[in-house]
């Protein structure tokens, strides 16, 4: 399992700690949590209200001392008790309210930022996602997006909670006994001061922590999906056992310190609180040993302490929490912010293409700064076939790539029927088009859906008229369990040659106006190849379709041959023409049929 | 697919022992929770004196108390401080000794296995399972102790201070926490099981989308895609509110007993006060360590659920760790020398599924040095046949001989060495050319990578690219063209300069020109060596000195091109096929 430089592919590509300022993520936070503010505003107030009730509990219990047990009223006593149960109990359930509401909130955001960050996904440029390893993308929707999630169930409700509370605790101190209040709150800014620094402190070994967890997630997908490569070739194991023990170690590193801080903050906090405490004590018993104070205000103070420290360590407790969802949520909101290069343009409209003429005009193109294409220029005209040949590497794919507008080019433009691609949505471009590419990839779901897949709303029995127009009921009945067979995580149950059969099917469902056969057939045997074609010829009739070839026994059916090489076009013309001017096709054809085995044999 | 057996159930005492192989940081982390508790429980024992002397008007030595407090507290804090980093340290080191024992065991793994398990399984078992697994032993047992000495310490105070008062509280509390957590802990494991396969789709979901990327685009069927995720996507999101309900409807009313248990404490004592049998720091103190049990019972529920969690987590692990590989070496397994090439399959039968061979008793001898091509429609079982060869797969029935050894007899790495294989559909890692090229022997000589890749005819590309061998490839080397890529896998087999060489199908996206080239080269290259040969591409079947020809897992014909035209069988037809497709010359 092969991945041992994953972290240096890592730093080739984007993946270093992303800086986003605190104030867009909350404003950012705000935005996304808008569609549930009547929820939030109900947690609002039930909080609200639980803390009224957290207010009376200690002062109920200065009752219950002082004017039950220290005035020795029995009634007095009993009456005290049966309102503090009481108050305990509304507590207890508006805190069930409180925690299904915040739960609700929290999930749901979870789900809504799932679902926005996968629908982004698929409007992303298939160059930002074919960079990337796939590990990264599995780590922003699923262990990314998790962190974020705290920020709510301990978040800013937490935060506004806890606010009134110390609010509410300090008045009512202020209430009993104004210098022992001052005394015991004047801890105050050495807490505050503690907890900016620790938060700061946290905040950047939490970043450190969000990268390389999602290296480890990369480097694990990369071993799943190469692990098959990997078996074959046992010298490997050894270093990849160490490359991974390196990312593992990392990992663990980056952990450690990030744990190292967070386990100071509770003890530090817990500290100032002591030194609360003890002014308390010390100045309190003073009072009361001189008659000052009662004993049962001394202890509502302890409680008042208590009901605004809690809060203050649970916000600072929180606030390092979010330090940590603070990272993750930078790069979920970078992510979501990139902004596709390839979308549609503000002039975009869904267009119906009806002839299916294609006009390549003075393209250009290059990745990053790899020139494919310089000034490329040709026309498919409606319902031609066309094929274009030529050694790999030519440019035919990417040629697919800019058909289809997965890409677009930096010079030129491709027309559809004389629009601009770039008139066309996406989606009414691709409606009307299809690809079957080299690499067949199938899905982790039945046959069925696979084909289906191509157009979602197809009945079972269109799945089963174009398998059968394609003639590969056959291919349908020798899988175990027919059209229900489950096709296996990156399709191993099935040959290449099965899946692109299926794939082939997937593309015809859509009933496409063009069709884009890139190495479609390449593994299969030529005797299914030719059947295949036979089909084909009635299939394709009224399309336009362009054939991307090596195995020129396919390029057969096209009308029209261009031969690509170094990303310019070296010839033109129909297969004869091509063979009598004696150029590169005639020779790429020599060598596929000429030299050892005597094709003249074959057809006599 | 949900990789489907039962996840192990008895995982506590196999936890145990990960915990024991730390037992020095852990025995420390005992020992600071101990101590940390009873500083803790200090704490109220103060008050009560201070209480009891301000009661009767005594001042003297408040000072000394407060001091007292507060060197406790901090040196509490220290204490807690060092137990919470040393049991992050040891769950980190927990988790990566774990993900290593699992990584390496992966290893051992036949392809079986990752037929049936997906990606997203996988990741989640070496990453969050193992997190969660690594967080559950170190800190929630040190927090279990924690809670244990707490609650009987407190039970032992309060007894002391007043044993009827304490019988009061105890009787109240206990009994309630016990069938809450205890009802929490059934109803909620089952949500959390599922929730752990919802999750682990997810993961696969996201994982397919990506690699399928381009066709899902290409296709228009974002939507489609988007309806699949969010499918899952919702399940998550139920099985979660689920699990939180059922939290919500627990946990407060645990604060509830505690709450009023304590206000029954204070009814009950305040008439034992007036009979003078209590003093009134006694009765707050009482109070004050009745508070100090809500967090410890409480913690108990969050143990609960935690301990929920790590034991669908450990099980999922376990099972993974204790799968078989199905593919395994023989414990007295010999080292295979240095083989000539000879291969014999005897009856082989084999299926992925048992129950539906693909190849249906497959006999064959291929002598040392013979160059066989394996010819046959697809589906025939060409490209299983070969699989078996590196015994990815083990044969049902039969069994295949190398220079007359079983293959089952001799260790994996030194059959797997001495065989090249380039897969039909090529995985490329996303490193440099150069390592990938170098991937099977990584301490490969520049001259070395330079000379296969000359071979398989992408040196000149390589030279093109700016980075050249040290250019990285994309993720599934998609800026490669298909020819490209296969061609650079033909370089990666061929740098272990194999005994037996096998290309399944590699050179079907390759140009015909170059594909000759590289057929020509490969000539001088592979005149020793025994060579298998899948292919569609009847230019490629030159290099083979005999065609064997398979039909539904059986092999048809065996002989030299002219012998099979000759035959006019399969074989002939398959031939014309292609000639006739090329446009009939």
């Amino acid at each position: 399992m092969g991945w041992h430089i994953m972290h240096r592919v890592e730093r080739a590509t984007d993946e270093k700690p992303v800086e986003v300022p605190t104030s867009t993520l909350l404003k950012w936070f705000l935005k996304i949590l808008a569609p549930m503010k009547f929820t939030i505003l109900a947690i609002i107030l039930i909080a609200m209200v639980s803390i009224g009730l957290n207010m009376v509990t200690p002062y109920l219990s200065k009752l219950i001392i002082d004017n039950g047990i220290m005035a020795m009223d029995a009634n007095a006593l009993a009456f005290y008790v049966i309102l503090t149960i009481l108050a305990i109990a509304a507590s207890a359930l508006l805190t069930a309210l409180r925690r299904y509401l915040t739960a609700y909130v929290n999930q749901r955001l979870l789900f809504d930022l799932r679902r926005k960050t996968f629908q982004h996904l698929m409007e992303t440029d298939v160059h930002y996602v074919t960079q990337r390893p796939s590990g990264r993308m599995i780590s922003l929707v699923t262990n990314d997006i998790a962190a974020i999630g705290e920020i709510v169930t301990m978040g800013a409700i937490e935060f506004l909670v806890g606010a009134s509370s110390i609010v509410g605790a300090i008045y009512m101190m202020l209430n009993m006994h104004l210098t022992l209040t001052l005394a015991v709150i004047s801890t105050i800014p050495m807490m505050f001061l503690l907890t900016r620094f620790l938060a700061k402190k946290a905040r950047e070994v939490f970043r450190e922590t969000r990268v390389k967890v999602s290296q480890l997630t990369s480097s694990v997908e990369q071993s799943v999906s190469g692990a098959r490569v990997a078996q074959a070739f046992t010298e490997r194991r050894n270093i990849d056992v160490q490359s991974f023990e390196r990312i593992s170690r990392e990992t663990m590193s980056t952990r450690v310190k990030a744990i190292l801080v967070s386990s100071l903050i509770r003890p530090s906090l817990d500290s100032v609180r002591a030194l609360s405490f003890a002014i308390l004590i010390g100045y309190g018993g003073l009072l009361v040993a001189s008659r000052e104070f009662t004993i049962g205000g001394l202890l509502a103070f302890y409680g008042y302490t208590e009901s605004f420290f809690r809060p203050i360590i649970m916000i600072t407790m929180f606030y390092t929490t979010l330090q940590s969802a603070l990272a993750a949520a930078e790069r979920v909101y970078v992510f979501l912010n990139t902004e596709p290069a390839v979308k549609d343009t503000p002039y975009a409209k869904d267009l119906e293409i009806n002839d299916g003429e294609i006009v390549v005009e003075n393209v250009s193109f290059s990745y990053d700064s790899n020139m494919v294409f310089e000034n490329i220029s040709f026309k498919v005209k409606a319902g031609e076939i066309l094929a274009i040949v030529g050694p790999t590497g030519a440019g035919k794919t990417t040629l697919a790539n800019l058909m289809l507008r997965l890409y677009d080019p930096q010079k030129g433009r491709i027309m559809i029927d004389g629009h601009d691609l770039r008139e066309f949505t996406l989606s009414s471009l691709h409606r009307a088009t299809a690809l079957v590419p080299q690499e067949p990839i199938l899905f982790n779901d039945t046959v069925f859906e696979n084909i289906r897949a191509g157009f979602p709303e197809a009945s079972r029995e269109q799945v089963e008229n174009i398998v059968k127009s394609l003639g590969l009921e056959k291919l349908i009945e020798s899988l175990p369990q027919g059209y229900d067979t489950i096709v296996a995580p990156g399709g191993e149950n099935l040959s290449v040659g099965q899946r692109q059969l299926i794939s082939f099917a997937r593309a015809m469902l859509k009933n496409p106006r063009i069709l884009i056969l890139d190495e479609a057939t390449s593994s299969l045997d030529s005797r299914t190849e030719y059947m295949l074609q036979e089909a084909m010829v009635k299939l394709l009739k009224g399309r336009t379709c362009i054939i991307i070839a090596h195995r020129l026994a396919t390029v057969k059916l096209a009308n029209r041959i261009i031969v690509l090489d170094n990303g310019r076009i070296v010839e033109e013309g129909s297969h004869e023409q091509l063979l009598r001017r004696g150029g590169l096709y005639a020779k790429l054809y020599e060598t596929q049929f000429g030299v050892s085995i005597q094709p003249s044999v074959a057809v006599s | 697919m949900v990789y489907a057996s039962k996840p192990t159930r008895r995982v506590l005492p196999r936890l145990f022992k990960y915990l024991i192989a730390h037992k020095l940081l852990f025995t420390i982390s005992t020992v600071l929770v101990v101590a940390g508790t009873i500083i803790d429980l200090l704490l109220p024992w103060i008050s009560r004196d201070v209480i009891n002397n301000v009661f009767i008007g005594s001042a003297s030595n408040i000072w000394i108390y407060a001091i007292a407090i507060l060197g406790l507290t901090v040196l509490h804090g220290t204490l807690f401080f060092l137990r919470d980093y040393l049991s992050g340290l040891m769950s980190q080191k927990i988790s990566h000794n774990m993900r290593l024992q699992l990584y390496k065991h992966l290893q051992d793994l036949s392809y079986s296995f990752f037929d049936r398990v997906d990606v997203g399984q996988i990741i989640n078992r070496l990453t969050s399972d193992i997190d969660t697994i690594g967080n559950f032993v170190s800190s929630s047992i040190t927090q279990l102790l924690s809670s244990t000495l707490m609650i009987l310490l407190v039970s032992v105070i309060i007894i002391s201070i007043n044993a009827s008062m304490a019988l009061i509280a105890i009787s109240i509390t206990v009994p309630f926490i016990a069938i809450i957590s205890m009802i929490f802990a059934k109803l909620v494991r089952p949500i959390f099981e599922r929730r752990w396969i919802e999750q682990s789709r997810l993961n696969t979901t996201v994982a397919e989308s990506v690699s399928g990327f381009r066709i899902i685009r290409a296709l228009g069927i974002e939507n489609w895609a988007f309806t699949k995720f969010n499918l899952v996507n919702k399940q998550v999101y139920d099985l979660s509110m689920r699990s939180e309900k059922l939290g919500a409807q627990t946990w407060p009313f645990l604060n509830l007993v505690i709450g009023v248990s304590s206000a029954i404490v204070y009814w009950y004592g305040g008439l034992r006060f007036f009979n003078n049998e209590i003093t009134i720091g006694d009765l707050i103190a009482f109070s004050m360590y009745l508070g100090y049990l809500v967090w410890p019972i409480m913690s108990f529920g969050f143990l609960f659920a935690d301990y929920q969690r790590a034991n669908v987590s450990a099980g999922r692990v376990f099972e993974a760790l204790d799968a078989e590989p199905e593919v395994r070496e023989k414990p007295n397994a010999i080292e295979l020398p240095n083989i000539k090439g000879h291969v014999v399959f005897e009856n082989v039968v084999f299926g992925y599924d048992p129950d539906k061979p693909v190849l249906k008793g497959v006999n064959l001898e291929v002598k040392p040095g013979e160059k066989v091509a394996l010819v046959g429609t697809t589906g025939s079982g060409k490209s299983t046949l070969i699989k078996l060869l590196p015994r990815f797969y083990d044969p049902q029935k039969g069994r295949i001989l190398m220079d007359g050894y079983d293959i089952r007899d001799v260790k994996l790495s030194s059959l797997r060495k001495q065989i090249g294989i380039v897969h039909q559909d090529i995985f490329l890692f996303p490193m440099s050319i150069r390592e990938n090229i170098a991937y099977g022997k990584p301490d490969a000589t520049y001259e070395e990578i330079e000379k296969v890749s000359k071979i398989a005819r992408i040196h000149d590309f390589i030279m093109s690219l700016p980075g050249k061998y040290d250019t990285v490839i994309g993720e599934r080397g998609v800026t490669l063209s298909g020819g490209q890529r296969q061609r650079l896998a033909i370089a990666r087999a061929l740098i272990l300069n194999p005994r037996i060489l096998i290309l399944d199908d590699s050179t079907s996206s390759v140009d015909s020109e170059t594909e000759k080239e590289i057929c020509e080269a490969l000539k001088e290259l592979i005149k020793d060596k025994t060579v298998f040969i899948v292919t569609q591409r009847l230019s490629t079947l030159k290099l083979a000195d005999r065609i064997v020809v398979l039909d539904d897992g059986r092999v048809v014909e065996d002989g030299s091109h002219d012998e099979l035209i000759a035959k006019n069988g399969l074989y002939a037809k398959i031939y014309k096929s292609q000639i006739l497709g090329s446009g009939g010359v």
